[in-house]
């Protein structure tokens, strides 16, 4: 890395910014076959390591190059093919620092920033120790004690699926990552995460059931939970239960006054279609206060989306998108994380986890509403359309009176405008969880107050 | 197929034959396994705009080794970056190992030339670019709307690969393609969004430029805008549908070409599976997948296991003729691969895929076919769609669609969806064009996390009972 930034010096680049990743990985898949057939086993293993180089050169123009470093390659070759790289015409602009840089580019955003924040920096690996971002244990298994686990998964379908969903497949991947990071402002950091992923994909044995894909995530094979990603997996997958007769016999609660609660998963669903306009900016206004806290959070001990700075090389933080309701933030060039999926990738601003800040209503607590009863909801459709409207389908549900379940409320929907969607989060739960649904997100129960009334009919196209 | 003009040199050049041949043997330890080393070098250029210039130019290249065990109970993948022929030699050992790879060391390591795109190429990508944007911005309605959005991008990627199976077979293939893609957001009247996408590829920049010039694109946006802008609400129901020659291979690629891949079918995955041999549609309908179409996006001389490539008719005559076949797929159905077998990297297993998909010329004048409806709804591009493989139901956008009144194309509608089900699509198959066209060359299909590129065909058609479906926007 050093030669590198010394090759950049020499060819006359104002900044330079080397960016190296170094891993090993581990696939192992698991596909059940149909009848009569044994189970196919994939097992792949990786090994690959890259440098990425970004330089602003004199007329602030900047550059990017990529290599593997499975073969030899010369320092000046990288900062060649960067240079050759600047996009013609474009007309520099001063940089806040000093240096000279294109400040529409988010990369070369953050290239300045990594200069300019240098200073300031903790050092990165003990950073990484405190976020606990390494497992010793990551890829030390066998594949056999792997798929032996993975078979706990099986199990709990055999158990739970009720003959109406089976295994697509599961994978479980691991891997082992080093990540370094050096400019020519004088930051030299390196630090080292292990990931463990975790993919259950059901598909439906019976009419009426969806396929549907579950994934967790966590710096540690140890802490995937197959069973209870398996449930979760169920709840979504297995065909609605007829919700008619508990509210045609009256027996349901008033669909005005109901307190519905989102369990875990059903809320990461909210939150999963909710990111989209948190994150550009373009959430919508409320009138009244709503319980919802959303944070982009890069430093939550054993997560593989925390590191101790991001794809840019500048610190991580836990930024604040939503507070009560309303938006604070939003992830922009040069004003949030920078993510570099692969060493091939230019960094690019995105969200490292969405958080939603818990609260204290009680884990497992039935749902009361004013006038007695409520609405527990384990799984969940929601679709949020950008400025328009939302609707949230109920997939696996109860209704719930005097701590007693009244019967099922699937196929239930409400449908709006999003403020009043956020209106209605008046309370979170204490039992936060995590989920891949895209980006990581960590959510407890929410406890929706005042919605509107449901609908049982579903409309074309939901 | 892809002719050999640029500098890079052929991977057998530097890579002795007889050491690979020796290393794909190795695998194959125990008779009535199959064993295959995969060799590959990339080099790419991409070309990323910012509003209509060329604002970002990505450089890079690398290589990397990968052998594979297959076994009726399963494949064992093992992958390594670089080209060292002594890492390449090791891989068998490593591969039988249960603790994998080794990290090669990194530090300082010097050779004479670096694994990038020659410069002659970025630099023909970037001028593309460059005078893309500069078409673009003549378009009145960009030209004059401040917040539009454009999203320029372009890329060219050469691909080298040398496959070495266990059964003695070596071989080499070249893969490069130039395509570019543009997507345009502008605000019409009354706020309305409008949205207009277009695109090409082909084999080289310079060829790129000749047959998708700026002009033509910058044209087909400047058409959808305007049409976008003056556009009906679509008819909305069961309607007849036409789908125009091109775009509607789209609609087959996914909702009738993924459920005859092997896999799928294996897993129970697709709603074909069971009916090979059945007459599914009107006999006038062949489908097929043919990697040696010259001058497409999925054309290659071997798939990535080595087969020699071959057209592969799935839908003959109306009739299911069969399913794509990886090896792994083909031994667990007892039957021969059939060239299908695509991997985005040699990071990647191979799967059974498509390449250049599509429908072959039928009997009718493509005129005669809008002159026989009524009413009905013409496609001329479609969007991004949904597929269940399982139950072949489907959701397509249609980005640019038409009314069709009293036998003619009468106006443009606003953005709308066609939904229904791959099986009764191909039941519902009533007229088949003689005017065969294929996608503009920018297409990439995605499964399984692995990208490819893929091209689609199809003369024009019409299906009949496709649910017509207004878009809420």
């Amino acid at each position: 890395m050093e030669a590198v930034l010394a090759a950049a010096r020499q060819a006359g680049c104002v900044a330079a910014e080397v960016f190296v990743k170094d891993g090993r990985g581990r696939q192992v898949t698991l596909e059940p076959s149909s009848a009569g057939e044994p189970p196919c086993r994939l097992v792949s293993r990786t090994r690959e390591a890259g440098a990425a180089l970004r330089v602003v050169d004199r007329d602030g123009r900047a550059g990017f190059a990529w290599a593997g470093l499975g073969d030899p390659i010369a320092p000046a070759d990288l900062v060649d093919a960067a240079r050759r790289s600047p996009a013609p015409g474009r007309e520099p602009a001063p940089a806040p620092d000093g240096l000279a840089a294109a400040p529409d580019l988010a990369p070369a955003d953050g290239l300045a920033a990594a200069d300019a924040a240098t200073a300031g920096v903790a050092p990165a690996m003990v950073r990484a120790l405190e976020l606990d971002l390494v497992d010793p244990d990551c890829l030390r298994s066998g594949d056999d004690a792997v798929i032996e686990r993975m078979q706990e998964g099986v199990a709990e379908v055999g158990r739970s699926g009720e003959a109406m969903v089976e295994i697509d497949r599961i994978v479980v991947a691991e891997a082992s990552t080093r990540f370094h990071f050096a400019t020519s402002g004088g930051m030299r950091e390196s630090f080292e995460r292990t990931l463990a992923m975790l993919s259950i994909a059901l598909v439906p044995a019976a009419p009426e059931a969806r396929a549907v894909v579950e994934e967790r995530t966590s710096c540690r094979l140890a802490d995937l939970d197959l069973a209870e990603c398996a449930r979760e997996a169920i709840l979504r997958s297995l065909p609605e239960r007829e919700a008619g007769e508990v509210v045609a016999t009256g027996a349901a609660p008033s669909a005005e006054t109901i307190e519905i609660v989102l369990e875990p998963r059903a809320a990461a669903s909210l939150v999963a279609a909710l990111a989209p306009s948190a994150l550009s900016g373009g959430f919508p206004e409320i009138r009244r206060p709503s319980a919802l806290t959303l944070y982009d959070d890069a430093i939550v001990a054993g997560r593989p989306s925390s590191a101790p700075f991001d794809g840019a090389g500048r610190p991580t933080s836990r930024r604040i998108l939503v507070e009560g309701g309303r938006p604070t933030g939003r992830i922009e060039p040069g004003g949030a994380h920078f993510l570099r999926p692969s060493y091939r990738d230019l960094p690019a601003s995105g969200p490292a986890a969405l958080v939603v800040a818990p609260g204290v209503r009680v884990s497992g607590q039935m749902p009361e509403g004013a006038s007695g009863g409520g609405l527990s909801i384990r799984a969940a459709i929601i679709d949020i359309a950008p400025g328009a409207e939302w609707t949230v389908r109920v997939r696996r549900g109860d209704f719930w009176n005097d701590g007693k379940r009244l019967g099922p409320a699937d196929g239930l929907f409400w449908e709006g405008s999003p403020a009043r969607l956020i209106q209605a989060v008046s309370e979170t739960g204490d039992d936060p969880r995590w989920y891949q649904c895209g980006p990581s997100i960590c959510t407890p129960s929410l406890t929706l107050r005042g919605l509107s009334t449901w609908r049982r009919e579903a409309r074309a196209g939901i | 197929m892809p002719t050999d003009t640029s500098p890079d040199l052929p991977l057998l050049s530097r890579l002795d034959p007889a050491l690979l041949r020796r290393a794909a043997a190795a695998l194959a330890a125990r008779a009535g396994d199959y064993g295959d080393l995969f060799v590959e070098e990339v080099r790419q250029a991409e070309v990323r705009g910012d509003g209509l210039e060329p604002a970002v130019v990505v450089a890079g290249g690398g290589g990397g080794a990968a052998v594979r065990i297959l076994s009726p109970l399963g494949q064992r993948h093992t992958a390594v970056d670089g080209l060292d022929p002594e890492r390449i030699a090791s891989l068998p050992r490593l591969a039988r190992e249960q603790g994998g790879p080794e990290p090669a060391s990194t530090a300082a390591r010097t050779t004479a030339s670096g694994p990038f795109p020659d410069p002659a190429s970025v630099g023909a990508v970037a001028a593309y670019v460059r005078e893309l944007g500069e078409a673009i911005g003549a378009i009145p309605q960009i030209a004059r709307e401040v917040g539009s959005i454009v999203r320029l991008r372009a890329e060219l990627r050469v691909q080298r690969v040398v496959v070495a199976s266990s059964e003695g077979e070596v071989v080499e293939d070249r893969r490069a393609w130039a395509r570019c893609a543009v997507r345009v957001v502008v605000a019409g009247r009354g706020g309305r969004i409008l949205e207009a996408a277009a695109g090409g590829g082909a084999r080289d920049p310079e060829r790129l430029a000749t047959l998708r010039p700026p002009a033509s694109i910058a044209l087909d946006l400047k058409r959808a805008l305007e049409e976008a802008e003056h556009a009906a609400p679509a008819p909305t129901g069961v309607l007849p549908v036409v789908l125009g020659p091109g775009v509607g291979g789209l609609l087959f690629h996914e909702a009738c070409g993924h459920g005859l891949e092997g896999d799928r079918a294996l897993r129970g995955r697709s709603a074909f599976a069971n009916l090979i041999g059945e007459a599914v549609g009107p006999d006038t309908l062949t489908l097929v997948d043919d990697p040696t179409l010259d001058g497409l996006s999925g054309s290659r001389r071997f798939d990535d296991e080595g087969w020699r490539s071959a057209p592969l008719v799935l839908i003959d005559a109306g009739r299911i003729a069969g399913l794509m076949h990886d090896r792994a797929t083909a031994l667990r159905a007892r039957t021969a691969p059939t060239g299908s077998a695509r991997r985005e990297s040699y990071r990647d297993l191979p799967l059974p895929r498509m390449t250049n998909t599509f429908v072959r010329e039928g009997p009718h004048d493509p005129e005669e076919i809008v002159r026989a409806l009524p009413r009905g709804l013409y496609v001329a591009e479609l969007g991004r769609g949904q597929v269940d493989t399982a139950s072949a139901d489907f959701a397509f956008e249609v980005r640019r669609g038409y009314l069709i009144a009293g036998g003619r194309v009468v106006a443009p509608v606003a953005p709308c969806r066609i939904e229904g089900n791959g099986v009764r699509a191909i039941e519902s198959v009533a007229m088949i064009g003689s005017d065969l066209r294929f996608d503009s060359g920018s297409g990439e299909c995605g499964k399984e996390g692995q990208r490819a590129r893929a091209a689609v065909g199809q003369p024009t058609l019409r299906v009949d009972g496709l649910a017509v479906v207004a878009d809420g926007r």
